[in-house]
């Protein structure tokens, strides 16, 4: 059994699903809301002066903290709920396939969708500021740092992925959304509060957001710790729910 | 790790199932107990039982999707507490109402399945939705389905490998008359041309009746009787039925007189016999003498439904 083969599938089951809709939705309107609100910023105060790199600071900054996590959190809820929902498990471990290569496909579709919504969101920012650079003085609108803000969102992406780790071990032991979704709701709501403050770089969801800006260490937390333990956060999550999966009557 | 294997021939049978002592407990409510079951090769065997009997927690048990709380299976003659995955490649199976990705088509989830499986034949998936007339289907997709399509994609699903063993639980269920009948024939040509093992489970003994070679009564999660078509039909008691005027009087006359016990009365005028009945005539002119009439005197042969019945002490199967 090729893993290939198990994404694949993963990939075919989200055909016509409206959770994709609610993903591309949810990368593009990121940055068209930042968008508008520099120009408003800038257009009020005539000291700000528009350009890429502050759209995209400030679009990665919701990304990281808020938006991101709610939206790609529900999608891997989603994955996983829908087995129990559609009670489709009954059929697919009738066919010779482990239920660890299961569930690392449903981890590798998840990563493939996280990086997805990052490109997305990139091309938001590159398609919406070309188009008001037409009408608006923006700079820096080069290659170089429109390749340079893909590589970032992309690293962004790996970052977010690791911190979603652990609401898949929670759908696996809710069965649903509900649970996985309150969660998240919580800790989108702690990093707001958290982002400004010395812990920020201690707790593992605005650390993420801090390592990929370049400012965890001015929050106090080595980089080796905050790599550690993001680390140890997605194996965890993953080895749990891989053995939380392993033995599971399929009712 | 438990490497019991056994070569199961009893009366020249081999068993491509056996179960020994089977139990699934269920946060202390036992859902099948000490079950033990003989599926012979190349036949088709019929769990019956009422719903909640532990039917499809056995099929279950046997699929490995749920583990059994104590004692062995035998699948293939190999001890499956150790269940290989490969297994699967030669198993087909459909557990209760089919489940597929509502958002697909029915080609579109039999692709996952073969893909999943990975050596099938190219036109495996074309093969089986002609096999249960899906074929034409191509653009609904699966939540759109009736119950009777989605039964039929089920069976698909079961049948694209071509497995040895087929599975079934309650494949009839939400099926028309002609869906019924097409699905039976193509079970019985299964197993009469390619020697499919077939383990079907129902609640409706006239389904059973017409298709099965072995039939195993499950109630409580007990086994309550295993046994093949023909001693089933043994089971099928003749009984002469009595239209008296006072089926009261009638019971005193066969028990005082003819030392009769084995009778039912039904109703306010009928009496049935289910012993003694050659001596119907002698019974008629006593009856007659001590004053009854007699309306009508008939021999009939019970239905096995009567005998299910009795069997698992309730009405609630046929």
């Amino acid at each position: 059994m090729k893993l290939a083969d198990i994404v694949y599938c993963e990939w075919i089951k989200l055909k016509r699903s409206k959770i994709i809709l609610i993903g591309v939705l949810g990368s593009l309107i990121v940055p068209f809301l930042v968008i508008i609100n520099n120009i408003r910023i800038s257009l009020s105060n005539s000291a700000a002066s528009l350009s890429l790199s502050w759209i995209y600071e400030d679009t990665i900054m919701f990304l990281m903290l808020l938006f991101g996590p709610l939206i790609l959190t529900v999608t891997a809820s989603y994955l996983i709920s829908r087995e129990y929902t559609e009670k489709t498990l009954k059929t697919i471990f009738v066919v010779p396939i482990k239920r660890s290569q299961f569930l690392i496909g449903k981890f590798m579709i998840l990563f493939i969708l996280v990086l997805l919504f990052m490109i997305l969101s990139w091309l938001d920012i590159m398609i919406i500021s070309i188009i008001c650079s037409l009408f608006l003085n923006i700079s820096q609108i080069t290659l170089l740092s429109a390749a340079s803000i893909l590589i970032q969102m992309l690293k962004g992406g790996i970052l977010l992925f690791t911190t979603l780790t652990p609401f898949v071990y929670l759908t696996l032991c809710t069965k649903g959304t509900v649970v996985p979704f309150i969660a998240i709701a919580v800790i989108s709501l702690l990093n707001v509060v958290l982002s400004g403050s010395p812990i920020a770089g201690f707790y593992p969801w605005t650390a993420t957001y801090l390592l990929l800006t370049g400012r965890l260490e001015q929050s106090g937390c080595p980089i080796w710790f905050q790599i550690l333990l993001i680390l140890f956060l997605c194996t965890f999550s993953i080895g749990a729910s891989i053995l939380k999966f392993q033995k599971r009557d399929i009712i | 790790m438990n490497h019991e294997n056994r070569n199961i021939h009893i009366n020249d049978v081999t068993y491509i199932i056996e179960t020994k002592d089977l139990c699934k407990v269920y946060q202390n409510h036992s859902v099948v107990n000490n079950l033990n079951l003989h599926i012979p090769k190349g036949q088709i065997y019929a769990l019956l039982g009422r719903n909640g009997a532990g039917k499809t927690t056995t099929m279950k048990m046997l699929l490995n999707l749920v583990q059994p709380s104590s004692g062995k299976i035998f699948l293939f003659g190999k001890n499956s507490s150790d269940f290989n995955k490969k297994n699967y490649h030669r198993i087909g199976s459909m557990i209760e109402a089919p489940a597929f990705y509502e958002n697909l088509t029915a080609k579109e989830n039999l692709e996952i399945l073969a893909r999943l499986r990975g050596r099938h034949r190219k036109d495996t998936i074309e093969y089986a939705l002609s096999i249960v007339n899906l074929e034409k289907e191509h653009k609904k997709l699966f939540r759109e389905y009736s119950l009777g399509m989605k039964q039929r994609l089920g069976l698909a699903a079961a049948i694209m490998h071509e497995p040895e063993l087929l599975i079934l639980d309650e494949p009839m269920n939400g099926l028309d008359p002609i869906g019924i009948y097409e699905t039976r024939n193509y079970l019985l040509q299964l197993c009469k041309e390619k020697g499919t093992t077939i383990l079907i489970s129902s609640h409706i003994l006239n389904e059973i009746e017409q298709i099965a070679d072995v039939i195993g009564v499950i109630e409580k999660g007990k086994l309550l009787e295993e046994t093949n078509l023909q001693k089933l039909y043994q089971h099928r008691r003749r009984y002469a039925e009595f239209e008296v005027s006072d089926v009261k009087k009638a019971a005193l006359i066969l028990e005082h007189f003819f030392y009769i016990s084995d009778y039912t009365i039904i109703g306010n005028s009928l009496l049935r016999l289910y012993e003694k009945i050659d001596s119907r005539a002698d019974i008629n002119r006593h009856f007659v003498k001590e004053g009854l009439a007699v309306a009508n005197i008939s021999v009939h042969t019970g239905k096995l439904e009567d005998y299910f019945t009795e069997l698992v002490g309730g009405d609630e199967i046929g």
